[in-house]
């Protein structure tokens, strides 16, 4: 049983903290968060979808199906962060007037939907693809009724330790970044990005659509990959043991418009804000 | 709408490039079963400094998830079937590799020699 029950937290961590930060994200620019409740069902019923056709999606181009799907989540998630940390500095610019304010003119409306759109999207696809493998693994135990009931009741403590620090993560962010609300939430969607864009070359490495060289590192003696730290820091920054120089490069080419967005907006002229 | 147009067609391009693409001539390949939540040859000793091409047949009925930490690699093969797994050029070494799904009795090592 404690084999599921870190296998199914692997993978809600992953989802868990995409969610959270999202959440405090809108939270702290004034949306309402009902948002996440739809996001949660599509990336539910997503990822029943993928799971059920997983050996279909495996078979297809050439065996590259699982990789070339992964990817595509993945660069979804990325764009959409990146659209998120555009509008917090927008946000912070007083362009993007807040639902407390009750202003109901048309273009307001559209830059509303536009970023329930871009945070639906990143929760829906960070669930389809962790949440497919948990019903890949789970329904393997079908077959096995001796096995499945601690699997099933691991996979549930699992899911509550995941969804628990997620919580943890969304009442610790508020706390941290009501101060340094552009600062902190812009860094945290760059290292979460950054994340995304490591397992993206991971992936296509492994199709070998791109060639692995020799990892530039070896910090595994610090920080384990498979220890609880490495596993927190994994889904949080997408820490790599021993990355390989393509990662670090994309790493670097995913963070830095975060970055530059950030401080471009801190040291620019004031607007003129009504 | 830019930037999605650009991957969608980065994607079609990935799309059809790997299609192209068949096996080199100068990559060894070497298969390893899963049966019984075990895999076979649990030790594979491959050359080191060059792309190898891995084939993981999955005998059993139930998926197992090919994961190692070492090679940073990790695949979901589904029950029956079969997956391609590129790792290298690596140094030589002992890289283990486990079945997340049943770590207990899935591990193996591939011992890369020069």
């Amino acid at each position: 049983m404690l084999s599921s029950v870190i296998i199914v937290l692997r993978e809600a961590l992953e989802a868990a903290l995409i969610v959270s930060i999202l959440l405090a994200v809108g939270r702290l620019t004034g949306l309402r968060s009902r948002w996440c409740a739809l996001a949660l069902f599509l990336g539910l019923m997503n990822s029943w979808l993928i799971a059920g056709f997983s050996s279909q999606i495996a078979d297809s181009f050439d065996g590259a199906g699982q990789e070339l799907l992964s990817v595509s989540l993945l660069s979804i998630i990325i764009i959409c962060l990146m659209g998120i940390g555009i509008y917090i500095v927008r946000a912070m610019n007083g362009v993007i007037v807040t639902l407390r304010d009750n202003i109901h003119s048309t273009p307001y409306q559209n830059r509303q939907l536009t970023i329930y759109l871009l945070l639906i999207g990143a929760v829906v696809c960070a669930v389809s693809r962790e949440g497919s493998e948990v019903w890949i693994y789970l329904a393997s135990f079908l077959h096995d009724s001796v096995a499945a009931y601690p699997a099933f009741i691991g996979g549930a403590i699992g899911m509550g330790i995941g969804a628990s620090l997620g919580v943890i993560f969304y009442y610790g962010f508020l706390f941290v970044s009501y101060q340094h609300f552009l600062f902190v939430g812009i860094l945290f969607l760059a290292l979460i990005a950054g994340g995304l864009s490591v397992q993206i070359v991971q992936d296509l490495m492994q199709t070998g659509f791109l060639d692995s060289t020799m990892p530039v590192w070896d910090t595994s003696g610090w920080v384990a990959e498979n220890s609880l730290l490495g596993q927190l820091l994994y889904a949080l920054i997408g820490y790599e043991a021993r990355p390989t120089a393509l990662q670090l490069i994309v790493y670097v080419c995913v963070v830095s418009p975060f970055i530059v967005l950030s401080v471009w907006h801190r040291y620019k002229k004031p607007e003129n804000n009504s | 709408m830019k930037t999605f147009k650009l991957q969608l067609s980065i994607c079609f391009w990935l799309c059809l490039f790997l299609s192209a693409i068949e096996c080199r001539a100068d990559t060894p390949v070497f298969t390893i079963e899963i049966r019984n939540h075990l895999f076979n040859p649990s030790t594979l000793v491959v050359p080191s400094g060059k792309k190898v091409k891995l084939i993981v047949h999955n005998l059993d009925e139930t998926p197992e998830e090919f994961e190692s930490y070492e090679l940073n690699r990790e695949k979901i093969i589904m029950g029956g079937a079969k997956a391609t797994i590129f790792i290298g050029p690596l140094d030589p070494g002992d890289y283990p590799f486990f079945g997340e799904f049943y770590p207990k009795t899935a591990q193996g090592i591939i011992k890369v020699q020069s």
